[in-house]
């Protein structure tokens, strides 16, 4: 039961998942009317002036019912037009022949009787059926002269409520899970348009990234191959070539994709989400980005902002003196022991030229942007670095919560 | 001086790596594996790119189907491309590739890839390494070692063996040992471990894997990056998008 349950939560919310809840209804109404009926079946039997047609009628309905739910269930979705018009017909002719197998004490609100009960999970099962509005009419008439027909040797001041409400049950209960289905469908085939249209969308946004990324590579590689360039240029051009190639690799790497910045939410500000939008804004850097750990990992917007500003002003320090070939930014957020404060870490590696820590006077960018705007919002920056082997800066700080999704 | 074949669709590449990469020794190039395993040519390793397919050859075997092909016929595959994609390149680790070193690297580094796969070393790209970092985070992938862990660490945060050294107070050959030891894992767990798991332990979404992973053999489908391959080989492709959707539909996922 409860992979019943799982399985209708899982169910696509697209036009044919629609199709597939239909099924799902109809197996579960007509099944479900099916278990109703046996309990009345033996006293049926047993008191019906036609006991042999009786038996015939009744497992000529649970029959239908069966078959039906095969049916959509196989084919994942409502029955066809034609399927519904013979089933209806079947249940319209089991009521009128139905009525001489039951005695008129019956005929009314009893499971001794079980034909409108039937009858009236036929025309809910039609209510997913596609068909134009004429012929549902049509149908849902039917039914209901088929019900009078039924009831009528039974009708008197007592019961004639009771026939008349069954009857306007009939119109109801079928005309609202029509509509109901109806809408339900146009719901989910808009959402199918709108994902068609986000592919497109997608689809033009990526044909766009690429083109910005590889129109002026092209041109560099053009220019490069030109035989009667001289030295000079060539060189200026070899250059711009390596930034292209880093351009281009970005893009391959999938950097760059978004053009918007973290977005603050219930638990601040995702850490990677920052990391990632700072890293995007130098994709002619030779970087690799490992964020995985920091994975649920969140700061507040201030802390944010800061951290965004210390790790651009990092990457602007790599670009103009590094000369690295290659830049690996990593975020972790470690599992703290029993007791302590949660807390991350990003990494900023490079292989380039690195310096001599102790002898350099750090600029006005590294000194305030990065350390004191850090430490003055109660975050750390260590920085190690090995002149000719490259720099290894550390920024720590306090999670202002942790997500579900993250790493532990 | 060890001997390498080259498979790469653009002459360009086959014929300019030899002259590219003076200490290693060229066995031949070839722009289909199917040329490669006609010719059988000896040597230590196969520098292999990932997209063989163009205009000239459309239906020829690429991607993790071609790395099977040539793990199969006895080759050490060091995949050479311009393919990024961590989840494809960890793939084809999972296919058998012995390491996997990007176009864009400098030449220097690709030979020294390209070496080291050839005297028998697993080269995990770094790309790759944040997902293994993931993986033993999760549970999913046991590296025993505590100096194993904390050269993983290093890493994947993108320091050489000389800062770790320093750091660790161990020698770089030592350490160089350590990280050989840790890229046998990964490689031996990538070929092991069922796409469902991986996706579990990356918090990917069912199925998300299914595009790039290659399956047991004899299945027939699309390889890595959805490269087209050619059916009844000795090697398996990945399943296609379009295999998961002839599902019945009760067991389809939602849509996402």
């Amino acid at each position: 039961m409860s992979r019943w349950a799982d399985y209708a939560g899982r169910l696509p919310s697209t036009a044919r998942g629609t199709d597939h809840a239909v099924a799902l209804l109809t197996m579960g109404i007509r099944l479900g009317t099916l278990v109703q009926m046996v309990p009345g079946l033996v006293q049926g039997v047993s008191i019906s002036p036609r006991p042999g047609l009786y038996a015939v009628c009744w497992g000529a309905a649970a029959a239908s019912s069966l078959v039906v739910s095969l049916v959509v269930f196989r084919r994942g979705g409502p029955l066809s037009r034609g399927g519904f018009t013979l089933d209806l017909s079947l249940a319209i002719a089991l009521m009128l022949l139905g009525s001489l197998t039951v005695t008129d004490a019956f005929l009314v609100g009893s499971w001794i009787a079980p034909f409108p009960a039937h009858l009236l999970a036929v025309l809910c099962t039609g209510a997913a059926v596609l068909m134009p509005r004429w012929q549902w009419v049509c149908g849902v008439v039917a039914a209901c002269a088929a019900s009078f027909v039924f009831a009528a040797p039974a009708w008197d001041s007592d019961t004639a409520t009771t026939i008349v409400a069954n009857v306007l049950t009939l119109v109801v209960l079928s005309s609202v899970g029509r509509l109901t289905l109806g809408y339900f469908r146009r719901v989910a085939q808009d959402g199918d348009l709108a994902r068609a249209e986000a592919t497109e969308l997608g689809r033009r946004e990526e044909e766009r990234r690429a083109q910005l990324a590889i129109h002026n590579g092209a041109a560099v590689i053009r220019m490069l191959s030109d035989p009667t360039i001289d030295e000079q240029t060539r060189r200026f051009l070899q250059k711009e070539a390596q930034l292209e190639s880093a351009r281009m690799r970005s893009y391959l790497q999938g950097r760059g994709a978004t053009q918007v910045g973290p977005a603050s939410g219930a638990h601040g500000v995702a850490l990677r989400d920052v990391v990632g939008a700072t890293c995007d804004r130098f994709l002619d850097l030779p970087l690799h980005l490992n964020v995985d750990l920091a994975e649920g990992a969140h700061v507040d917007a201030g802390q944010a902002a800061a951290l965004d500003q210390a790790l651009a002003s990092l990457l602007l320090n790599v670009r103009d003196h590094a000369g690295a070939e290659s830049v690996v930014v990593h975020a972790d957020a470690p599992p703290a022991a029993d007791g302590d404060a949660e807390t991350w870490v990003v990494t900023l590696h490079d292989d380039g030229v690195g310096f001599e820590v102790s002898a350099a006077s750090m600029g006005v960018g590294l000194r305030q942007v990065v350390v004191g705007e850090m430490r003055r919002r109660g975050m750390d920056v260590t920085i190690s670095s090995t002149p000719g082997v490259g720099t290894t800066v550390t920024l720590t700080g306090p999670c202002l919560a942790m997500s579900d999704e993250g790493t532990r | 001086m060890r001997t390498v074949a080259v498979v790469d669709d653009a002459t360009v590449i086959r014929e300019s790596l030899p002259a590219l990469m003076p200490r290693l020794a060229f066995a031949g190039g070839y722009s289909t594996i199917e040329a490669l395993l006609a010719a059988r040519p000896v040597a230590d390793a196969l520098v292999l790119d990932l997209h063989l397919s163009n205009a000239s050859q459309p239906d020829v075997r690429q991607g993790v189907a071609a790395i099977r092909a040539a793990v199969a016929a006895g080759y050490r595959v060091c995949v050479f491309s311009q393919e990024e994609r961590r989840f494809v390149l960890a793939a084809c680790l999972a296919a058998g590739a012995r390491g996997v070193v990007s176009k864009s690297a400098p030449t220097a580094r690709a030979e020294e890839v390209i070496t080291a796969v050839a005297e028998g070393e697993v080269v995990v790209p770094p790309s790759v390494i944040g997902l293994v970092e993931v993986l033993v985070r999760r549970n999913s992938l046991t590296i025993l070692s505590e100096r194993q862990r904390q050269v993983l660490a290093g890493r994947a945060r993108g320091l050489t063996y000389a800062e770790m050294s320093t750091q660790l107070h161990l020698s770089e050959s030592t350490l160089r040992g350590y990280w050989a030891e840790v890229s046998r894992s990964v490689s031996e767990h990538f070929q092991r471990v069922v796409p469902a798991e991986l996706e579990h332990a990356l918090g990917l979404g069912p199925g998300d894997l299914l595009e790039y992973w290659p399956t047991p053999v004899g299945v027939t489908g699309t390889g890595a990056a959805g490269a087209p391959v050619a059916s009844g080989a000795a090697v398996a492709p990945a399943p296609a998008v379009a295999e998961r959707r002839a599902e019945p539909w009760w067991r389809l996922r939602p849509t996402r």
